[in-house]
């Protein structure tokens, strides 16, 4: 662990100093982290790649302004999800779109049944398969662990919206996963 | 929490996936990127160079600054000294004129005396003349003796007794001093019109270096360069020269160049200008000799 740290202080100096060596160390580390991340928010590979490309370039072009090394893995995150989500508006006109209707229609799920047997690839395919504003939302929320409020920030809409997106979201991917089983 | 959020959070909040070989080739050649490295180059060009700027700036900055603070003093001083150690001043001026009398009798000696009286003692004038004839350092002596008001050499004493005639003395010192720093190459015409202030520079007198007070820079061979000379051996000499406004015109380090009157290149005006001598004797003493030298057109 404290070996790691150190390595990561010496990979973000060297990439302050725009070395091309640590810029690559850098990559070789966190490319797979990202390309997860950016997997889930996103539909394909070819769409997950293209976003791993535009955060490394992100951090590349910014990684002076990270002052604590100790972050790094958060704020290689934090630039990942963003990244995504401009990936995402500029595919869709509206990421997020208002339906009334799903605001009234809440579905209290009590089901707590716990899925083991369900390999992480097809949960993954669920996911994508998702509308991309309940995959946004769905991945920020019970994934990256942001809360409503910053959720409604970050794509600009209501936080009740987003709360009944998220609902539905979960509700979607309940009914697969049952079928799956 | 939801059992289908701990799912998915338990499976993907560390969840990595390889990404193909391409990738890093893309990333390298993405145009994003490569706009920001070319930008980034010229910024630090710009940079760099900018820096160097910054750096020259300050250095002809510190160095055009230091000696204009300093040129301010001399001259306060020197004014100052002017009113205060007149007395003595003259005393020595008068003595060291004697000796060049005695060396050389017959021009200058008469020269030097008739600007005396002309100077303010009128009437004295005729009675010098006639001393002057034969030897004249010790006719200047006996005069003073015999006839108290216009000799030199009684100025002082004067002075004591008659504290109005300040301003008339300041003019007789004034007079006499011209004379030896031009006693041989310039024309007495040139000397005479110079009861202008040139004070006397009383430090000549502990200095190592005989100063002229004037020079002509006209091309004429005589007197075109201002230089002071030293048979003593000296080190760290620095000579400079500013205008009375504190204008740093000359500087040199090399005993052996002197001021051509010129600064950036041309002439300057005829005036006051003011001398600054900095050198260490063989003891390691440091001397500053300073004074004003006239430029003459």
């Amino acid at each position: 662990m404290m070996k790691q740290k150190l390595k990561d202080r010496d990979i973000v100096a060297g990439c302050k100093a725009d070395k091309p060596q640590s810029q690559r160390q850098l990559y070789d580390k966190y490319c797979r982290m990202v390309m997860g991340m950016a997997l889930r928010y996103t539909q394909n590979i070819p769409d997950a790649e293209d976003v791993v490309q535009d955060v490394f370039v992100k951090i590349f072009m910014k990684i002076h302004t990270l002052r604590d090394e100790s972050t790094l893995i958060s704020w290689i995150k934090t630039i990942t999800t963003h990244t995504c989500i401009d990936f995402l508006k500029a595919k869709n006109k509206k990421l997020i779109t208002t339906n009334i209707d799903d605001i009234t229609n809440e579905i209290i799920d009590n089901n707590n049944k716990i899925y083991d047997g369900i390999p992480t690839e097809q949960l993954l395919k669920f996911i994508q398969e998702l509308p991309d504003g309940f995959r946004t939302i769905f991945n920020l929320y019970a994934i990256d662990g942001y809360k409503y409020e910053e959720i409604a920030k970050m794509l600009a809409c209501s936080e009740s919206n987003i709360r009944s997106q998220y609902v539905r979201a979960r509700k979607i991917l309940r009914e697969k996963i049952e079928k799956y089983e | 929490m939801n059992n289908i959020d701990q799912l998915y959070k338990d499976r993907f909040e560390n969840f990595e996936a390889p990404v193909s070989d391409g990738l890093w080739d893309k990333i390298e050649n993405d145009p994003t990127w490569q706009k920001h490295l070319r930008r980034q180059k010229v910024k630090n060009l710009a940079l760099y160079s900018a820096m160097a700027i910054v750096a020259i700036g300050t250095c002809t900055a510190l160095l055009l600054h230091k000696p204009q603070t300093d040129a301010i003093l001399p001259e306060e001083e020197n004014t100052e000294t002017i009113i205060n150690e007149t007395s003595p001043a003259t005393a020595e001026t008068t003595d060291t004129q004697t000796i060049i009398k005695e060396e050389n009798i017959t021009i200058e000696n008469t020269t030097a005396v008739k600007e005396v009286s002309n100077s303010n003692m009128v009437p004295a004038s005729e009675a010098v003349m006639e001393n002057t004839a034969a030897q004249p350092s010790n006719n200047a002596v006996s005069n003073s003796e015999t006839t108290t008001p216009p000799s030199e050499n009684t100025i002082p004493t004067i002075h004591t007794e008659n504290k109005d005639k300040v301003n008339t003395k300041a003019e007789s010192e004034q007079a006499p001093k011209v004379k030896p720093s031009q006693n041989k190459e310039t024309n007495t015409e040139e000397s005479n019109p110079t009861p202008t202030p040139t004070p006397a520079n009383n430090e000549t007198i502990q200095s190592l270096f005989s100063i002229p007070n004037a020079f002509t820079p006209n091309g004429d061979g005589l007197n075109d360069i201002f230089k002071p000379v030293t048979a003593a051996e000296v080190h760290n000499y620095q000579l400079d020269i500013y205008m009375t406004n504190g204008q740093h015109v000359f500087s040199s380090k090399n005993i052996d160049y002197g001021w051509n009157g010129e600064y950036q290149g041309s002439m300057q005006n005829g005036g006051n200008y003011v001398y600054i001598i900095k050198y260490k004797d063989t003891d390691g003493k440091e001397h500053i000799d300073k004074g004003q030298l006239l430029l003459m057109r």
